[in-house]
């Protein structure tokens, strides 16, 4: 009889059948996970297509909108030039009607004049762009740089949501590669765990404690995954960035880091909006805003590396990062008094600026930054060539030398120990830029005389002794630096420092055999220490300093005369006002302020002398428009005697007189311009006001812009 | 003893049809997993090319309209000297008529002809000729309505009523999701494959619990197929 003997459990078959039941219930909850793993990756790997996709029709967007809102700046900008076009055909034509010699000629010069001061009206309307508007000329002294920032705000907006997207993908595809690591984990627990099929003895224990271990690692880990999804940062946070960009292009940068702010709070991981921020930080405490600006207020600097390197650490690596990131290093050693510390910030200078030449090896400034961290090192040979490059790249009208020469200012005032350093890489620079356009001449003569002179909206170098200098053979550069408070050191004054032609090197009437040179500036100077620096042939020649109490003021434009001037601030454009004729700013009361007026030359008085034109001209102003003063006013020939110097503008004949008025006093100047009109200008107050300088000051700054 | 023999075969047959079903359900599974998961490609591949297309359209579109706007900045670059001639035109006439001179009258009348005659070459070069975009007012003043030239533009362009950038998206973010649910499909009948594979080859004690949840498995996966496959 064929009979199957019955099963006796042997012994330890129970626990087997329990461990086996584990082992069974185990192969089912990581094979269930293996699935749901991969049914997520599926997911998140269509969650990243999708927002990529996204990114590639945000970023085509972006483009349609940048050059639709570029386009439209550019309309309106066009219309608005078109309008002062009009205005000046206007007032050319009122100008040419008064010496107009025949009746029937001034009558038509009149009409046409009332053409196109119609039509003008008519034009502007057509434009958003209004010369007091806030981005308009009158509020910008870079017109119309503010406006055509402020129309990017749209196009920076979605080129942030393109950004968005991108980083959302970019998590996305990140947590992809953290799932198929997960399949793996889970596809060696069950292998693992299968051995429990076919290894005999205890051996298989082990596989199974092993498999269940990694299973249960991969679910822990599974389950941080999706304790948290990547998601897309707030639309907010595009507009706050938005924002931001606009005004640090319109240099509002108050305004700038609070939008910047937000940003980066509502979207702690968008790198550009940290360097964006640092910019700003450094900017909004930098005593310079023309050219290059190089230097900050400390705790601007501070905050400013703090988020660049935040930025630098989201991986924002570009060229431009780069550089900003190896300066403030280098500003950042100048302060550091640690040794060991010093030298390590100045070796990442030296190492972000070379990573930043290798992404743009155009960029000029940073090779002098190069050569700057290297001599600061004392690697004198690195330095030198890099310097040598730099130079080698840099012609006489570019701005990044004039910047390299005062940088060399700050590591001498944080190592005095290197002056010799210093003072032979000025003078490399300043002779090897020169060099480049024209071998320089014999003259090694010194200026030990040299006097420097800072008014509102001009600076003065004086008593310069050029015996044998000759300009055709020659080279002289002037370069004037201002420092603002001790701790924050030396900027360069790039718009009034440069290469010198001889035609500015002017004889001094009242010194004959000394001369001077005076260069205006584009905006109104602040009150500190000025230094000036003459260079004759790449030699430092002469040096001057002074100090000068301003009053703080802002540039304001005259337009209609062609008259830029520095008034205090809370001065208003006047209500009187002649299209091309006479224009004014007056304060809240009008007890005080300012008029200037523009003229062609009657024909009375066309046969005077310049001299004689312009003092005519002034007592006709006074007098005809003397209802502008809050009395009449007098010729007060005492004080005019006492006047130093008749200088007004720089015009010919020009003459400077006083006049009075019951409890106020009125400056005049004028002279005759090269194109024959006469320009008169008046600053006038209360009696009060001219012990101070605030009068003198406006008067002096009175500059043509024509 | 007869009925222990008899009972041990009953159990062996038991066994046996079980493993034949297993068999079947394995090769039913099998079959199912390459047939969703080709589907599951198909869709996924369509959610691709949807995506492609749509930003193709997007481009495209884009380069379209880019091209319109240029033609209606074009008209806009024109009103500004269009406006100017127009306006001193009349200005001029209106003046003519109230001087006194007569010499003077007629300078500014031949002047007002002559601005006319500009402001006329201009208009014909507008690319807008559709009444009531470039409107002009018997006081001079010019208005060119934008928004409707423009419209204009694309009503007249024959490419761009087929470019429908934003469905090609929204299909293709539908179809990815369905791509989507048939791996996570795909998933659950591997995973009934494996339990099926188990219950072939596992010890007589948990066979028939793995045939139980991987037939599980397997009907829930035929059915969200059916479901949301097609």
């Amino acid at each position: 009889v064929n009979v199957r003997a019955p099963e006796i459990a042997a012994p330890g078959e129970e626990g087997r059948d329990a461990l086996s039941r584990i082992v069974a219930v185990c192969i089912v909850l990581v094979t269930l996970t293996a699935a749901a793993v991969g049914w997520r990756a599926a997911s998140s790997s269509g969650a990243a297509d999708s927002a990529g996709v996204d990114a590639q029709r945000l970023s085509v967007k972006a483009m349609e909108e940048a050059l639709h809102s570029k386009q439209d700046a550019q309309l309106n900008y066009e219309l608005f030039v078109r309008t002062e076009a009009q205005r000046r055909r206007a007032a050319a034509a009122s100008w040419a009607s008064l010496s107009a010699e025949r009746a029937r000629d001034q009558q038509l010069l009149e009409e046409e004049n009332e053409v196109w001061t119609t039509v003008s009206r008519r034009t502007e309307k057509l434009t958003e762009l209004k010369a007091a508007g806030r981005y308009g000329p009158e509020q910008d002294l870079t017109f119309p740089g503010r406006y055509y920032a402020q129309s990017e705000r749209r196009s920076q907006e979605i080129g942030a949501l393109r950004d968005a997207a991108s980083e959302e993908s970019f998590a996305w595809g990140k947590r992809n590669a953290s799932y198929a690591t997960l399949l793996t984990m889970l596809t060696v627990a069950l292998f693992l765990l299968g051995f429990w099929l076919s290894v005999p003895g205890r051996a298989k224990l082990i596989f199974v404690v092993l498999g269940i271990a990694l299973a249960l690692a991969a679910a822990a880990w599974a389950a941080t995954l999706e304790s948290s999804a990547p998601s897309r940062p707030p639309e907010r946070a595009a507009k706050e960035f938005a924002e931001g960009y606009v005004a640090h292009g319109t240099q509002n940068y108050k305004r700038a880091a609070a939008h910047l702010e937000k940003a980066v709070d509502l979207w702690p991981t968008y790198a550009r909006a940290y360097a964006l921020l640092s910019d700003v930080y450094f900017l909004r405490d930098a005593p310079e805003t023309f050219g290059f600006q190089s230097v900050t207020d400390p705790q601007a600097l501070d905050d400013s590396i703090s988020v660049l390197r935040k930025a630098d650490d989201l991986g924002l690596a570009g060229w431009d990062e780069r550089a900003t990131l190896g300066w403030l290093e280098f500003l950042l050693a100048l302060r550091t008094a640690d040794d060991a510390e010093q030298r390590e910030l100045l070796e990442w200078s030296a190492r972000h600026a070379e990573e930043a030449i290798d992404r743009h090896p155009g960029a000029t400034f940073i090779r002098y930054n190069l050569g700057l961290a290297r001599l600061a090192l004392g690697q004198d040979t690195a330095a030198r060539a890099a310097y040598e490059e730099a130079v080698r790249r840099t012609q006489r009208d570019d701005q990044e030398w004039l910047a390299a020469l005062a940088d060399l200012d700050l590591l001498l005032d944080s190592r005095p120990d290197l002056a010799a350093e210093v003072r032979a890489a000025k003078e490399f620079v300043a002779g090897s830029v020169a060099r480049q356009q024209q071998e320089p001449g014999p003259w090694e003569g010194s200026l030990p005389g040299l006097t420097a002179q800072v008014y509102p909206s001009a600076v003065q170098v004086g008593g310069l002794v050029l015996d044998d200098f000759d300009s055709k053979r020659d080279v002289l550069s002037m370069h004037w630096y201002w420092q603002k408070k001790k701790q924050v050191g030396w900027v360069n004054l790039a718009d009034v420092s440069g290469y010198v032609p001889g035609s500015d090197i002017v004889e001094s009437t009242r010194a004959p055999g000394t001369y001077f040179i005076e260069w205006s500036t584009a905006r109104c100077l602040e009150r500190g220490q000025y230094r000036v620096e003459i260079y004759v042939n790449g030699r430092l020649a002469g040096e001057a300093r002074t100090e000068a109490t301003l009053t703080t003021s802002r540039m304001s434009r005259l337009r209609s005369v062609d008259v830029q001037l520095c008034p205090p601030a809370q001065w208003q454009k006047a209500d009187w006002f002649l299209p091309g004729f006479l224009e004014g700013l007056v304060a809240p009361d009008e007890q005080a302020g300012t008029y200037v007026l523009r003229m062609p030359v009657p024909r009375t008085l066309a046969d005077l002398p310049p001299e004689r034109l312009s003092t005519a001209s002034l007592d006709s102003f006074v007098s005809t428009f003397g209802e502008l003063f809050p009395a009449r006013p007098t010729f007060d020939d005492v004080s005019t005697q006492a006047v130093a110097s008749n200088y007004f503008l720089g015009l010919s004949g020009s003459r400077v007189r006083w006049y009075e008025y019951d409890g106020g006093w009125i400056l005049a100047g004028a002279g005759v311009t090269s194109e024959g009109d006469v320009l008169a200008g008046v600053v006038f107050g209360p009696s009060a006001d001219f012990e101070t300088r605030q009068p003198l000051d406006t008067f002096d700054s009175l500059l043509t812009t024509s | 003893v007869r009925e222990s023999v008899s009972a041990g075969k009953a159990e062996d047959r038991g066994t046996g049809k079980l493993r034949f079903a297993v068999a079947l359900l394995i090769a039913a599974a099998s079959v199912s997993s390459a047939l969703i998961g080709w589907r599951a490609s198909e869709v996924s591949g369509r959610a691709s090319d949807l995506d492609q297309r749509g930003l193709e359209e997007t481009r495209e579109r884009q380069q379209i309209l880019a091209g319109l706007e240029a033609l209606v900045v074009g008209d806009l670059r024109l009103l500004g000297s269009y406006q100017e001639h127009v306006k001193a035109s009349v200005v001029l006439e209106r003046r003519a008529s109230r001087a006194a001179n007569r010499s003077v009258a007629n300078a500014l009348d031949a002047r007002a002809r002559e601005e006319e005659d500009a402001g006329e070459s201009i208009r014909r070069s507008f690319w807008s000729q559709q009444k009531g975009i470039l409107v002009e007012e018997k006081n001079g003043d010019v208005r060119y309505d934008r928004a409707r030239a423009f419209e204009a533009l694309k009503a007249e362009d024959i490419a761009l009523p087929d470019l429908h950038p934003d469905e090609a998206f929204a299909s293709a973010r539908v179809t990815r999701e369905q791509a989507v649910n048939l791996v996570g499909i795909a998933a659950l009948v591997v995973a009934s494959l494996i339990f099926f594979t188990l219950a072939r080859f596992g010890r007589a004690g948990t066979n028939s619990l793995f045939a139980g949840a991987g037939g599980l498995l397997l009907v829930t996966g035929l059915t969200l197929f059916v479901w949301i496959g097609p």
